[in-house]
């Protein structure tokens, strides 16, 4: 475009140089020989004109000499002929002399006759023989010119009589007669030639000159012609000019793109698209140069990346397209001030492109485009992409999952999740205060991550986890404060979102009746585990513990068996609790109890271990929770052990402890027998949470264990009635 | 997700302004969340706008009396409503300035505006969890409320 405009320029600028030039040569080619032809013009005239004033001379010269003889012989005045024969001399002598003197006598401006004769050869060759005859002539005549005096004596004796001068006078006078009589025709007929010749002369360089002006004229006319075609073209070009500007100012001014021109010094070209402004929310940027343009802009090292870029665009050794690969201003995030005290956020593209003249980089265009609707969109994408794919995950999760056992687990965890966030709330100022919120949260997140571990909510339950990890790293600082609880409200939040999103898409999925047939899907899948042998549990929280058997014993590759009994009966005040206690005992019994299959059939007994779990009311309103499995038993030596090695006694305290005191260590916090923790045990603070839950809702506990045989957890709960009487005294 | 740094940056412009402005440090209570409803707010707020890499907002709130003890801490003996307001200004300027320093351009942080109200509620400008942070200041409570997604 831009291009174009100065070839545009260029042709206008040639068009009228071309045109002086041939005025130029027309003026050489024809003023000059008009000027030399009107010149040998005016000599032939001057010589023709002086040759026809002296044409009659010689004839007048014969005249007078016959007269001069004639009265010299009848003694007639001779001084009237002889003057005339004087004057037609001096006529003809100034002919002549005139038609040969030197032409360098003469301006160049002056009408030269002697020009006019040399000027032609024939002339020439006619002169000379005129110049002869008339010397001969003036010869004969000599004598007679000269005469001075009387030629008459008058004396009374004779008379008048001529004198001796004038005898000789008449002597001369005969003999000039007789040599001018042969002689004047032949200088009249060589005069008459001379001026015929110039009169042919006079008559070609006319015909030349008129020749000449035709051609003036025809050459005036052409050039007149040019001359209009020029105006014409100008004219044309002027409007075509004016178009194409007009064209590139409504490109400029529509285009949605911010061009530019960069030169060398990297500084903004006069001229730019009306957007740029609208872009960089800035009318001062002609003549700026890039780095002012960005600076406000970008980050200083962005800037600096973006000049670095440019000067390579200019060497001129690299390859365009490989240098726009690496582009640092692709996409660039600018914030702009939107005047309200706010801020707006644009993502704008630049793209440089070599602008070449002649083959020679010129410029850098550089165009500038507005990309945050693309930029937000496609982060919109890859949000959505990413919600999708997660909740794809978390379907896949829930699947599995009966629909009852999920409703209430994220009933219960909610509730759970609530409460944590209550105890979080609860004014605290002291250290005691902040440790006891963690020891209560730590009891709801631990049943969180039991229940999720025993519905197989593998996110939720990595989620649970990694709070109790952050709670037991506060749990080991030696002071606190509100702002180290920061992170545990950060993954509350986080847990709180993720269930939220497990609820939508259970919701989602009740209504295409699709969790309902779950369970069924997922007891044919697991047709080979030992759990699926057992009649189908038909309440939740035997639901929960079988697929809590069935995960942890496939991780631990471990055989067992749920049998579960009275669960289902279970009052709903205490279906949380014996849930919770329940599912703690049972992961207990898997990780530390049943022994694997192997070590099972070489102590004699069968494969699959089996775990029971029985809920039964008892006189007096009263419930008992039987759990018991037919494991290993617990191990007095290795309770010892972890006990001593978890800092809980000190060995001299372990080696005095009784077998029932011993087993009463399982209940303290942070006892575990698992020397690493993993999402199953070893944290030590299961059966922590076990003893805390027994003892919120006033029950009792009892530990009988067989070593190799088994371990039975008995826990007796009162009345309903007597619990509530107990939290509300 | 919000992250923990991002709201530490918050808490630490609002430390920093009692620490060197009331030259008196103020003790970060337990933080927790609002699940239900709009957060509470005390009768002057300061609210910043933010948006970029996270949308929403960040509030101080405190109440009448604690500005007052504040404004008179620092020698200013004009207690009026201009001067609560500025000064509630101030301290969301802080937390805003440090919170610029910290993200960079990433985040784009509004001037503070300033609201005062009695018992009033925030509506947070976006669905996210609110997240409060009690500041105790002497016998006093303010409150940081983030509310980011």
């Amino acid at each position: 475009m831009i291009k174009n405009v100065s070839t545009a320029w260029t042709r206008a600028q040639r068009g009228p140089v071309a045109f002086g030039v041939l005025v130029l040569l027309f003026a050489l080619a024809v003023l000059l020989p008009g000027f030399r032809l009107a010149g040998r013009l005016d000599d032939t005239a001057a010589a023709l004109r002086l040759v026809s004033e002296q044409r009659r001379q010689p004839d007048i010269v014969f005249g007078a000499l016959a007269s001069v003889r004639d009265r010299l012989e009848s003694f007639g005045y001779v001084e009237e002929p002889l003057g005339e024969l004087r004057a037609g001399v001096k006529e003809l002598d100034g002919l002549v002399g005139k038609l040969t003197a030197d032409p360098a006598a003469f301006g160049t401006f002056d009408a030269s006759p002697v020009r006019a004769v040399q000027s032609s050869a024939l002339l020439k060759v006619e002169m000379e023989t005129l110049s002869k005859s008339w010397a001969t002539y003036k010869e004969a005549l000599a004598p007679i010119i000269e005469f001075t005096g009387v030629p008459y004596a008058d004396s009374e004796s004779s008379g008048v009589q001529l004198n001796p001068a004038g005898r000789k006078l008449t002597v001369e006078a005969r003999k000039a007669l007789v040599a001018t009589r042969k002689e004047t025709p032949v200088l009249v007929a060589a005069t008459a030639r001379v001026a015929a010749t110039l009169e042919a002369d006079s008559a070609r360089l006319s015909t030349y000159l008129r020749f000449l002006m035709l051609a003036a004229l025809t050459g005036a006319i052409a050039l007149g012609v040019g001359l209009v075609y020029i105006a014409v073209a100008r004219r044309r070009e002027g409007a075509l000019l004016v178009n194409a500007q007009r064209q590139t100012a409504d490109i400029l001014g529509t285009v949605k793109e911010g061009l530019f021109l960069l030169d060398e010094k990297a500084r903004i070209g006069a001229t730019h698209s009306a957007s740029l402004e609208r872009l960089f929310k800035r009318s001062d940027l002609a003549g700026i140069s890039f780095e002012e343009l960005l600076k406000p802009l970008v980050p200083e090292k962005t800037l600096q990346t973006a000049q670095r870029f440019v000067e390579v665009l200019w060497s001129e050794r690299t390859r365009e397209n490989l240098v726009k690969s690496i582009n640092p201003l692709q996409e660039v995030e600018v914030s702009f001030d939107s005047g309200s005290g706010s801020q707006e956020t644009r993502w704008l593209e630049f793209d440089f492109h070599r602008v070449k003249n002649d083959s020679k980089l010129v410029n850098l265009l550089v165009s500038v485009s507005d990309v945050t609707p693309r930029v937000r969109l496609a982060r919109e994408l890859a949000e959505s992409r990413e919600k999708a794919q997660s909740q794809v995950d978390t379907l896949l999760g829930v699947l599995h999952v009966n629909a009852a056992q999920l409703r209430s687990f994220l009933s219960d965890s909610d509730a759970a999740m609530k409460m944590v966030n209550a105890m979080l709330r609860e004014p605290a100022r002291e250290e005691s205060a902040f440790r006891r919120k963690l020891d209560s949260i730590f009891r709801q997140i631990h049943s969180i991550k039991g229940e999720a571990a025993a519905l197989g909510l593998g996110t939720v339950e990595g989620r649970a986890h990694e709070f109790e990890d952050a709670l037991k790293e506060l749990r080991e600082r030696s002071a606190l404060s509100g702002g180290d609880f920061l992170p545990l409200v950060v993954k509350l939040d986080d847990l709180f979102t993720h269930l939220a999103s497990i609820s939508d898409l259970v919701s989602r999925l009740a209504q295409l009746n699709f969790v309902a047939t779950a369970p069924e899907a997922a007891a044919v899948g697991g047709a080979e585990a030992p759990a699926a042998v057992a009649p189908k549990p038909n309440d939740p929280i035997s639901e929960t513990l079988d697929q809590l058997v069935e995960r942890v014993a496939k991780d631990r590759g471990k055989s067992a068996r749920l049998a579960a009994d009275g669960l289902g009966t279970v009052p709903a005040d205490y279906r949380r609790a014996v849930k919770d206690i329940a599912v703690q005992a049972v992961r207990n019994a898997l990780v530390h109890g049943i022994e694997d299959p192997e070590f099972r059939k070489r102590s004699g007994k069968q494969a699959v271990g089996t775990i029971k779990v029985e809920f039964r009311a008892e006189g007096a309103g009263g419930y008992r929770l039987i759990i018991e499995d037919d494991g290993a038993g617990l191990n007095s030596r290795r309770i010892r052990e972890a006990a001593i090695a978890r800092g809980i006694v000190t060995s001299e305290e372990a080696a005095r402890l009784e077998p029932k005191q011993l087993l009463s260590l399982l209940f303290r916090p942070g006892f575990s027998t698992q020397d690493v923790a993993d999402e199953d045990a070893g944290r030590g603070v299961g059966m922590n949470v076990v003893a805390e839950l027994v003892k919120e809702m006033r029950g009792r506990i009892g530990i009988s264990s067989g070593e190799g045989r088994y371990t039975r957890f008995t826990i007796v709960l009162p009345a309903i009635a007597t619990v509530a009487a107990g939290a509300a005294a | 997700m919000l992250n923990e740094g991002e709201i530490r940056t918050f808490i630490q412009g609002a430390v920093h302004y009692f620490e060197v402005s009331a030259r008196q440090p103020v003790a970060v209570g337990s933080p927790y969340l609002i699940t239900d409803g709009p957060p509470s707010v005390h009768e002057y707020t300061g609210v910043i706008g933010i948006s970029g890499k996270r949308k929403g907002a960040v509030c101080f709130t405190a109440p009448r009396s604690m500005l007052m003890v504040l404004l008179m801490r620092m020698n200013e003996t004009d207690t009026s409503e201009d001067n609560m307001k500025d000064l509630i200004g101030e301290v969301a300027n802080t937390i805003s300035g440090n919170a610029r320093r910290d993200f960079g351009r990433d985040f784009v942080i509004s001037v503070p505006t300033v609201v005062a109200s009695d018992n009033g509620k925030f509506t947070p400008p976006v669905g996210a969890r609110p997240f409060i942070i009690p500041l105790n200041w002497r016998s006093h409570s303010a409150k940081l409320i983030v509310c980011l997604e």
